[in-house]
């Protein structure tokens, strides 16, 4: 369990990088991306995500889509991006909307092959960018997995299997507004124990570096 | 003049293309989805721009990039990746890349990189 300090540290870093994260959506669908603060959880076993987190992903209950990555080297996990199906979509046709794919096919209902390329390539940007802010933060490598996207349909029960014992998550969970278009979502990152003590290390230097 | 175009989302190729085209009416554009056919592909082509994305399927960028900087130690490679790590860019730079671009990838930075392939040109 994090301190008070550490928590806001935890979460003003994320803040940060969740600004970068809707720095590059907005350059992707061409439009101003607004922002609401994201909340931050690190959460070191399903007890403790029973206790504190799981009853706000309600909105995950359903049809979602996932995109992920595995990282490695110095700093290892999985990362994990998730949208319910239909705000997955929204994103993909805001990205495809833009006339910089003009020449590419349209769908109105459901995923098309094209439709599932966009999603790949919007899950390895933004989990990119959340992953390389961690990187950067523990002065560490980070090598990554290929994305993948998949369509799952999740149970309340199933929830709980995103957590993992011997894992510590980070979950971030996000709401971009474009235009009109409220699209929230969530990152899961799995870290493993090391690589947890190693942020949890970072933070208390950052904290040590702000208040002496 | 020869431009190669390696990325594995369609999407994304489709659209570099079609910009570049556009702005160098004069360029002849391949395309490959993989590092593997992105490496056969310049070996066959000798291109004189080669537009290189860094995590694909078969061989990453980074390999790609080294095996064309044995054969061609003068060809210019620039590196699309959304990987913000400073390590990432060090790494490429030292295998000779020649410009180093953020995705995602827009219509602003690929009009820019025409600029600058036409400057070089």
């Amino acid at each position: 369990m994090l301190t008070p300090l550490q928590q806001d540290a935890l979460k003003e870093f994320m803040n940060v990088s969740i600004g970068q994260a809707g720095h590059v959506l907005s350059e992707m669908v061409n439009q101003k991306v607004h922002l609401e603060v994201p909340e931050v959880y690190l959460l070191q076993n399903q007890t403790e995500a029973d206790q504190r987190y799981l009853k706000k992903i309600q909105f995950l209950t359903g049809h979602v889509v996932s995109s992920s990555l595995r990282f490695g080297v110095v700093c290892s996990g999985q990362a994990r991006l998730l949208f319910p199906v239909t705000k997955g979509k929204q994103l993909v046709d805001l990205l495809l909307g833009d006339d910089l794919f003009l020449e590419i096919e349209k769908m109105d209902d459901g995923f098309s092959e094209t439709d599932t390329d966009a999603m790949k390539e919007i899950g390895n940007v933004l989990l990119n960018v959340i992953i390389g802010c961690l990187g950067n933060l523990l002065e560490t490598p980070i090598e990554y997995s290929l994305p993948e996207v998949e369509f799952l349909y999740l149970t309340e029960k199933q929830h709980r299997s995103m957590f993992c014992d011997g894992y510590y998550t980070l979950v971030i969970h996000n709401t971009f507004l474009v235009g009109e278009n409220r699209i929230e979502g969530a990152i899961f990152v799995m870290l493993c124990m090391d690589s947890a003590v190693q942020l949890l290390h970072k933070i208390d230097e950052m904290l040590v570096d702000l208040y002496g | 003049m020869k431009i190669l175009v390696v990325d594995d989302s369609l999407v994304y190729r489709t659209a570099i293309v079609r910009l570049l085209k556009e702005n160098l009416p004069e360029a002849t554009c391949f395309t490959a989805g993989d590092g593997i056919e992105g490496l056969a592909t310049y070996l066959r082509e000798r291109p004189n721009y080669t537009l290189l994305d860094l995590l694909m399927p078969g061989m990453t960028g980074q390999e790609v990039l080294k095996k064309i900087k044995e054969t061609d130690p003068e060809a210019k490679v620039i590196i699309l990746t959304a990987d913000i790590q400073k390590f990432t860019e060090n790494e490429v730079r030292d295998l000779g890349a020649w410009f180093f671009v953020h995705k995602p990838i827009t219509r602003e930075k690929v009009i820019a990189l025409a600029e600058i392939i036409k400057g070089a040109s």
